[in-house]
């Protein structure tokens, strides 16, 4: 299914739904190892990465409300079993922001309505028309957009791609815990809250 | 169940007594909470193999994938290491994913080390890996790539699937 365009009128935006995060609240991130976690994607592979990264000047860092979302947002294309050396390669990071910021607001119903938009903006398979919404928002001077964990399906858990300046920023997104493994408590509250056990890739019988 | 978890919880305490009398002064230093990692981490490793075999679908072994593709082991085993044909490790043998095999061509599908090469590209180069995406109903298609593939659609929107799936790990 293809989304609908955004408008081309940043003005028209304005009043697309809205809400502030504030800078003291550590988000979760889980990354891979050999990545830093205050990075700004903008090269197209993640969902609400800059549809046309040279024009729109801004990368976007993937971020989540709780670390039970960051982990089940990474891991959760593995239905039934996650293969330990996968979980092994990744960190688990929490960051702030360095000051507060406005967001647009996917989990709020009037986008229906309004916006004639729906979960496929965060769920679907048209990254693309993901990706022209973010840089529409961006340009209509929203700093984010925050909508539910595409894999939560009490949709409790929320998700937020920051808006920033594409690449390594570390002034833009601040480290409030330094990288660590995957603690086994959230593996354990994950295989329970969502079935999905992580695995040592041992000989099959 | 209760035989099944009687029968772990015996053979794990008659292995682990066997090794602390021969290694007791090695086994012994370890601290409580280490110990009790590495015996969580025995525990996964115990039961995994049967979670796999449920969590990863049909497989065959070395043998029946050597005499369907009509090759020696030799030259399916070169095949695995040259990343064109998916296989898990085993016990004496290789586990190959039945999805993999086209029964008309009598070999892989043309698809597959294509699918196996987007994740190596990602320093990904773990079979349970791939194996365990194959199986997992990923959104885009609505079912998992396995049948998907099964079903006789259109491979390279698997492929799609399948670079978007490494790269999303890979960042």
């Amino acid at each position: 299914m293809t989304l609908p365009a955004p408008p081309t009128d940043p003005e028209i935006l304005a009043d697309f739904p809205a809400r502030s995060l504030q800078a003291d609240f550590p988000f979760a991130r889980v990354h891979s190892a050999v990545q830093d976690p205050e990075w700004f994607c903008s090269d197209g592979r993640c969902r609400f990465d800059p549809f046309d990264a040279a024009a729109a000047g801004f990368g976007t860092c993937y971020v989540a409300t709780h670390v039970l979302g960051a982990y089940i947002e990474k891991f959760a294309r593995f239905e039934r079993a996650i293969p330990r050396s996968v979980v092994d390669a990744h960190r688990l990071s929490q960051l702030l922001l360095p000051s507060p910021v406005r967001v647009a607001d996917m989990t709020d119903r009037t986008i229906a309505g309004r916006w004639n938009l729906s979960a496929e903006i965060w769920a679907g398979d048209d990254y693309e028309g993901s990706q022209r919404w973010a840089q529409a928002l961006s340009r209509a001077g929203f700093n984010g957009i925050c909508y539910p964990a595409r894999h939560d399906t009490q949709a409790i858990l929320l998700s937020v791609a920051v808006f920033g300046k594409p690449g390594y920023q570390p002034t833009e997104m601040i480290q409030y815990n330094a990288p660590q493994p995957i603690p086994p408590e959230l593996i354990e509250d994950a295989a329970r809250q969502f079935g999905v056990e992580v695995l040592p890739g041992s000989p099959l019988m | 169940m209760a035989d099944a978890y009687a029968g772990f919880t015996d053979g794990f305490c008659e292995r682990l007594g066997a090794l602390f009398e021969r290694h007791n002064s090695e086994l012994g230093q370890l601290d409580y909470q280490e110990a009790s990692r590495l015996g969580g981490e025995a525990a996964a490793a115990a039961v995994a193999p049967i979670l796999w075999r449920a969590a990863i679908g049909e497989t065959w072994d070395t043998r029946t994938a050597a005499e369907f593709m009509n090759v020696t082991r030799q030259a399916l085993h070169q095949r695995v290491r040259n990343g064109t044909v998916l296989a898990l490790p085993g016990r004496g043998t290789r586990h190959y994913p039945v999805w993999q095999f086209d029964a008309d061509r009598q070999d892989v599908r043309p698809i597959v080390p294509k699918i196996l090469a987007a994740f190596r590209d990602t320093d990904i180069d773990d079979p349970f890996v791939v194996a365990s995406w194959a199986a997992s109903t990923q959104p885009e298609l609505g079912t998992s790539p396995e049948q998907w593939i099964a079903s006789g659609k259109d491979a390279k929107e698997v492929l799609r699937i399948a670079e978007r799936a490494a790269r999303e790990l890979a960042t």
